[in-house]
């Protein structure tokens, strides 16, 4: 890691100009790069990106964080930052060298995560000034090319020298860059006058006038990615490429000594000896690339593995449940199979966005269920992409990584997904339009709130649902200030949602067929609908398959953190619409408080990483309360235990093991207290005792299999209730009706057709088959025996009984096929 | 011509045999010219072609314009133009072969008004037709089967001769009624079969085995089942009982089906008055649905074919002039249906036949003598059936007809077009925020100068 302090001793262009730049150029080639902005204007954090920030510089200067915590994401990418505050500019001599010395101290304790440390240093000689060039092992000087601009120089240089002497004698002049250097003669003579003054030290490379260079603050963004082909971004390229030279690393190489005598803290401890792994391993280098940033290259593509294998594996085990078999045959429907396409009407209750991505897999495909559920799964995936995006988007790049893990792992997420479920679709656009509006809480773009909008509107056609996250966006704008919004803006995000949600209006409308009819009376019916579940329905099913450890992780994240930041608003604010409504709204489903995993594993995984890098200070708020104090205390008196020296030769075993390392522990415990409940829910089900919506129906694919090989076609069936009439009418292309609808439209859900008199239909022959099946029975026995009334009153003879392997037993009876009538 | 068919027949023949469907209860199957191993024949009463299938598309049915005179001696006196029946009551229309007389009127087919003078005012009422909203299930049998539109009453008479024919490809006596002493000797289909060691069975719905020829005088109703069952105007089977045991009640019919016992050959007839005018139009499309429903959820399916049609026209109106063949006929076209697993779906047979095609089919299924010279003139059947094929799978015929009730198609390409363009413009609308920020052309220009200003400082 080497530590530049970027100085000059008056304000300009050219320091901030360099340090944004080179840090991007540095990034660009593959290095990872902090800039830590110590100007207290905070130029450089506001053209990287972030503005307002929560947590600044000074809460490391206090003591009150770790520099290593203070890190943000910004536009440039690879480069990170910790953003500067106005309250590094304070009065009085005493009041300034603490700053300076809390500044030092922070420096010190800074882990070696980044290859290259730039310090944008305050256009001043003052303590606040010095400090960076005692903390930093160099200096890089820029000079505009103006003869004015040598005023003052020579003091500069003294200052350098000074601290060389006095405070860091390992302090090594990186060089001094001429910037803005134009055509003029007069520029040349500048020039030419530096690089005789500083033979030794001046840099090959030129900054050129460039007004592109002039114009990327105003857009937020470094040169190599606003004008990624100008000469300006060329020049720091080139600039990146002398300061990254292995003559300059050589010379960097030589110890510090200043730096290695004072460094008390537990992260830069080394063994000389036996170098730790990771530093073996960085060591190795596969094509030329180190093997660390290989594997580090590699991880999310890793995740992504791990959770498609996770959402394919033996995904075709057990047959649709009711759920299923309606949306797929839906699609079927919308493309015209001929089978399905008389069964299932294209219009039931919800909208098709899903269903119509799912028709166009099937044209191409054929009808299969096996492959409606790789569709839902690889939803599945996108979505635990869009997690990693997003956790990198708001805070780091490791957040992502975990984040994307949980996820992957988390068995409400592996279950939901692994089914031709509305929710899980939903849910990766409930995501895209959280990233969205995290990318606008970054950018301030408004282009991306208009992107919000757009997401927000595939998110309600996956599921119409999906619209109280509207509610979950404007309070977050409520509740975030510091993300300024301006209602125009917003007004047109809303026209965008509006015009993309138009197309399920108008496919009902203009596609007639009746559709608009369905979709009106089941959102009345909907609406007055009875309490299907209790209050406890959701806390009884959800966080079991959440992961009790994940909900805790996020919890601790938010009490340790202190203040919330807009971002942990932005999360809290989904999760809590969600959770809320569901909780409050009669119709319950285990699957509908999916919108509100992906942040709540971001929420854990920044708690995850806030317990391993374990050495917290912890701020008391509003939101901690006793439980929080008490945390706090005892946490505090382990880092007083930790601070003294004898504990903490006792304890270097585990100060070898880097932060990194420890991230990883706490996240594999993570993940494998989520897979010990995953895996197991991957296999088939051997009971009759079914959740809806938490996986297939054993048996039902078997028993319409055998009824469409088995029946004539035409023929129509009877079942206990709605859910295994479902699952015939897909795998066995007949008609069914479940008994237990309702023949009274206003209690019925208005997408199930009744039976009217299975006497009469019987008996007329228009009903040559009754199915009775144990899950339908469990649920309702008084259904049940009326089926098998049924059966026995008209003469029914069995002709099929499908079984499921029951453990220890002999096989369970679950469905079975009478021929009735004649 | 004769060489192909021939071809197809043997080609069949291996196939069927190949595929051998043997039921335990059947188990050596009479050797068959045709995969067809089971032959069911289905006598319902009193509709002519065109009073059911007379607006059945693609058919030769009521020709546009159609008038028929209520006196064809004047010309003045007007024309009754057919007319949907819909739920009206029909009258009792006469269907005597004097009443044929009247409606043929010597080729002219102008009589059929005038013929039901004694109805009255409702006499216009023969012109009446019937079309899927009260026959939905012929209908659908006639979409997924085969519907036959130049299929004949084989006599100009009523009921009885037509069942002769059915059965004996003869009139078997010299007038329309029953002899009173029988049919004699007459042979029948089922001496053929009897003979051969082909099983057969007559089923017939509410049967009375107490009534026969001997006994029917003074029965009135009950007593026209020996009119529909001739053979219980037989005395040699009637007094043998293992011969008169081949004759039982319907309900036999499904438990043979369940039972896998049902026999080679098998002629049903319904229960009396069963869709004669005044009956319910209703009533007959119900029991030929329990008939083929039955059949197709049974074993015998996959070999099996069932022609269902009426004995004669009932007196209802058809345009298509009936070629006279002999001194009894043909009648008027009646609606004949073919259903099998051979059937070519939605097939109209245009070939000329009349009842003794069933005859003629059986004879020469299983290679037996023709009866008499009318089956022995008798065309084929089976030219809406094609053997090369593999049979279908069982098909359950429903009685709702497509395109009726709730469920309208919606149109596709609509749906399409609206989703896929929602998703373009999601697409585009993301994308062109991340390019933007990413080329830097996004940030509100206002804002953007701000910074800069605020930078340049």
């Amino acid at each position: 890691m080497r530590t530049i302090a970027i100085a000059h001793h008056k304000g300009g262009t050219a320091k901030t100009t360099t340090t944004v730049n080179l840090a991007a150029a540095l990034a660009e080639s593959g290095r990872r790069v902090l800039v830590i902005d110590m100007d207290p204007q905070g130029s450089a954090s506001a053209w990287l990106g972030v503005r307002d920030p929560e947590l600044s510089v000074i809460d490391a200067i206090r003591g009150q964080q770790p520099l290593a915590h203070l890190v943000y994401e910004t536009t440039a990418p690879g480069v990170q930052l910790v953003a500067a505050s106005p309250e590094l500019v304070v009065s009085g001599p005493d009041a300034e060298s603490a700053t300076a010395i809390g500044f030092i101290k922070a420096m010190q304790a800074l882990p070696p995560l980044w290859d290259f440390v730039l310090v944008d240093c305050p256009p001043s000689l003052g303590y606040l000034g010095v400090a960076p060039l005692t903390a930093c092992q160099e200096v890089l000087v820029p000079v505009e090319a103006h003869v004015l601009a040598l005023v003052g120089l020579s003091s500069l240089m003294e200052t350098i020298a000074r601290a060389r002497a006095r405070l860091n004698p390992g302090l090594r002049i990186t060089g001094v860059l001429a910037c803005r250097v134009s055509r003029t003669t007069h520029s040349r003579l500048v020039v030419d006058r530096l690089a005789a003054r500083f033979p030794d030290v001046f840099m090959r490379t030129q900054i050129h006038e460039n007004v592109r260079l002039a114009e990327a603050p105003g857009f937020r963004l470094p040169i190599t990615v606003f004008a990624p082909k100008s000469s300006g971004a060329d020049d720091y390229r080139a600039l990146a490429a002398e300061i990254a030279a292995p003559a300059n690393v050589a010379a960097a190489a030589v110890p510090a000594a200043g730096i290695q005598r004072r460094a008390p803290v537990r992260v830069e401890v080394s063994q000389p000896a036996r170098p730790p792994l990771s530093a073996r391993l960085a060591a190795v280098s596969i094509r030329g690339r180190p093997m660390a940033e290989v594997i580090s290259a590699a991880l999310p593509f890793a995740i992504l593995v791990v959770a498609a294998i996770l959402r394919i594996w033996q995904l075709n085990a057990v047959g649709f449940n009711t759920d299923e078999a309606v949306y797929s045959g839906q699609a079927a429907s919308l493309a015209s199979d001929p089978n399905l396409t008389p069964i299932f009407p294209i219009f039931r209750a919800h909208p098709l966005l899903f269903q119509f991505a799912l028709a166009d897999l099937f044209l191409l495909t054929g009808v299969s269920d096996v492959n409606a559920r790789l569709l839902a799964a690889g939803a599945g995936v996108v979505t635990v992409y869009l997690v990693y995006r997003l956790g990198r988007t708001l805070y780091s790049r490791p957040v992502g990584l975990v984040g994307a893990l949980v996820l992957t792992v988390m068995p409400y997420h592996v279950i939901v997904s692994r089914q031709v479920l509305l929710d899980g679709p939903m849910t990766m656009f409930a995501t895209l339009t959280l990233y969205t509006v995290a990318k606008y809480g970054l950018t301030g773009a408004r282009s991306w709130l208009y992107a919000a909008g757009a997401a927000m509107g595939l998110t309600f056609l996956s599921k119409e649902t999906g619209v109280i996250l509207l509610g979950a966006i404007f309070a977050f704008f409520a509740l975030a200030p510091s993300v300024a919004v301006r209602i125009r803006d917003l007004f047109a995000s809303l026209v965008i949602f509006v015009v993309v949600v138009a197309a399920f209006p108008l496919a009902l409308i203009l596609g007639g067929g009746g559709g608009s009819t369905t979709a009106q009376q089941y959102l009345v019916w909907q609406l007055f609908r009875l309490p299907n579940h209790t209050m406890s329905f959701y806390f009884e099913t959800v966080p079991s398959v959440v992961g009790p450890l994940v909900l805790i992780l996020a919890l601790v994240g938010l009490l340790l953190r202190g203040k919330l930041d807009w971002r942990e608003r932005l999360l809290l604010a989904w999760i809590t619409v969600v959770v809320v409504f569901f909780e409050l709204w009669p119709v319950k489903g285990f699957q509908y408080l999916l919108p509100a995993a992906p942040p709540t594993a971001l929420l854990a995984a920044r708690g995850a990483i806030a317990v391993a890098r374990w050495h917290i200070p912890f701020r008391i708020t509003e939101l901690g309360g006793a439980v929080a104090r008490r945390i706090a205390r005892s946490t505090t008196g382990a880092r007083a235990l930790l601070a003294g020296d004898g504990v903490r030769e006792r304890l270097r075993p585990l100060g070898r093991v880097g932060p990194d390392a420890r991230v990883s522990l706490v996240t594999g415990v993570v993940a494998l207290s989520l897979l010990v409940v995953t895996v197991p829910r991957l296999q088939p089900a051997s009971s009759a005792q079914l959740v809806a919506g938490a996986g297939g129906v054993p048996g039902g694919r078997e028993a319409g299999t055998w009824i469409r090989d088995n029946t004539p076609s035409g023929s129509q069936f009877m079942t206990i209730g709605p859910s295994m009439a479902n699952i015939i009418q897909f795998y066995g292309h007949r008609k069914s009706f479940g008994l237990s609808v309702s023949p009274n439209p206003l209690k019925r859900n208005p997408s199930y057709d009744a039976l009217q008199n299975p006497d009469l239909q019987i008996r007329t022959n228009a009903l040559q088959y009754v199915v009775w099946d144990a899950y339908s029975a469990g649920r309702s026995s008084y259904f049940g025996a009326r089926l098998l009334d049924y059966a026995s009153r008209y003469n029914g003879r069995i002709i099929h009984t499908e079984s499921i392997p029951s453990p220890g037993g002999p096989p369970l009876e679950v469905i079975v096929v009478y021929e009735v009538g004649r | 011509m004769r060489l192909l068919r021939r071809a197809l027949v043997a080609g069949a023949l291996a196939l069927s045999m190949a595929a051998g469907p043997t039921t335990a209860a059947d188990p050596t199957p009479a050797p068959t010219q045709t995969p067809i191993h089971h032959a069911i024949f289905l006598m319902q009463e009193g509709h002519s072609f065109d009073n059911l299938f007379g607006v059945y598309p693609g058919v030769d049915g009521i020709p546009p314009g159609t008038c028929v005179l209520v006196d064809p001696s004047v010309v003045a006196s007007g024309c009754a133009a057919p007319l949907w029946v819909g739920d009206r009551v029909v009258p009792q229309l006469d269907q005597s072969s004097n009443a044929f007389g009247t409606q043929f009127d010597g080729g002219k087919m102008d009589g059929f008004v005038a013929a039901q003078a004694d109805a009255g005012a409702d006499a216009r009422l023969t012109m009446g037709y019937y079309d899927d909203r009260e026959v939905p299930f012929g209908w659908n049998v006639a979409d997924a089967f085969v519907l036959l539109d130049r299929y004949f009453g084989s006599a100009k008479g009523g009921s009885a001769t037509n069942h002769m024919y059915w059965i004996s490809g003869a009139k078997g006596s010299p007038t329309d009624a029953l002899p009173p002493a029988g049919y004699g000797n007459l042979p029948t289909v089922f001496d053929r079969l009897q003979a051969a060691g082909v099983s057969w069975k007559f089923y017939v719905q509410n049967y009375d085995p107490s009534i026969t020829f001997r006994n029917k005088q003074g029965l009135i109703d009950r007593g026209t089942q020996v009119e529909r069952v001739p053979l219980l105007a037989f005395a040699r089977f009637v007094d043998n009982a293992a011969l008169f045991g081949h004759i039982v009640d319907l309900s036999q019919y499904y438990t043979d089906l369940e039972q896998g016992t049902l026999p080679a050959v098998s002629y049903i007839v319904p229960a009396g008055g069963g869709a004669h005018t005044p009956s319910s139009v209703h009533t007959e499309q119900l029991l030929a649905g329990s008939l083929i429903g039955g059949l197709a959820r049974s074993a015998a399916w996959s070999s099996s074919m069932l022609l269902w049609t009426y004995d004669n026209s009932g007196g209802w109106y058809d345009h298509v002039t009936p070629p006279q063949v002999d001194a009894d006929g043909l009648g008027f076209r009646v609606p004949a249906l073919l259903v099998s697993p051979y059937a070519r779906k939605g097939y109209v047979d245009k070939t000329q036949l009349d009842h003794t095609a069933a005859v003629h089919f059986i004879t020469t299924n299983w290679g037996l003598q023709p009866l008499a010279a009318r089956d022995k003139a008798s065309a084929s059947l089976m030219g809406g059936l094609d053997f090369a094929n593999p049979g279908r799978p069982p098909l359950f015929v429903g009685s709702t007809r497509p395109g009726t009730g709730v469920h309208k198609e919606p149109q596709r390409s609509i749906i399409f077009l609206a989703y896929g363009s929602a998703l373009a413009l999601a697409v585009v609308l993301i994308t062109v925020a991340a390019l933007r920020t990413r080329r830097g052309r996004a940030a509100d220009q206002g804002r953007a100068a701000d910074h800069a200003r605020k930078d340049r400082e």
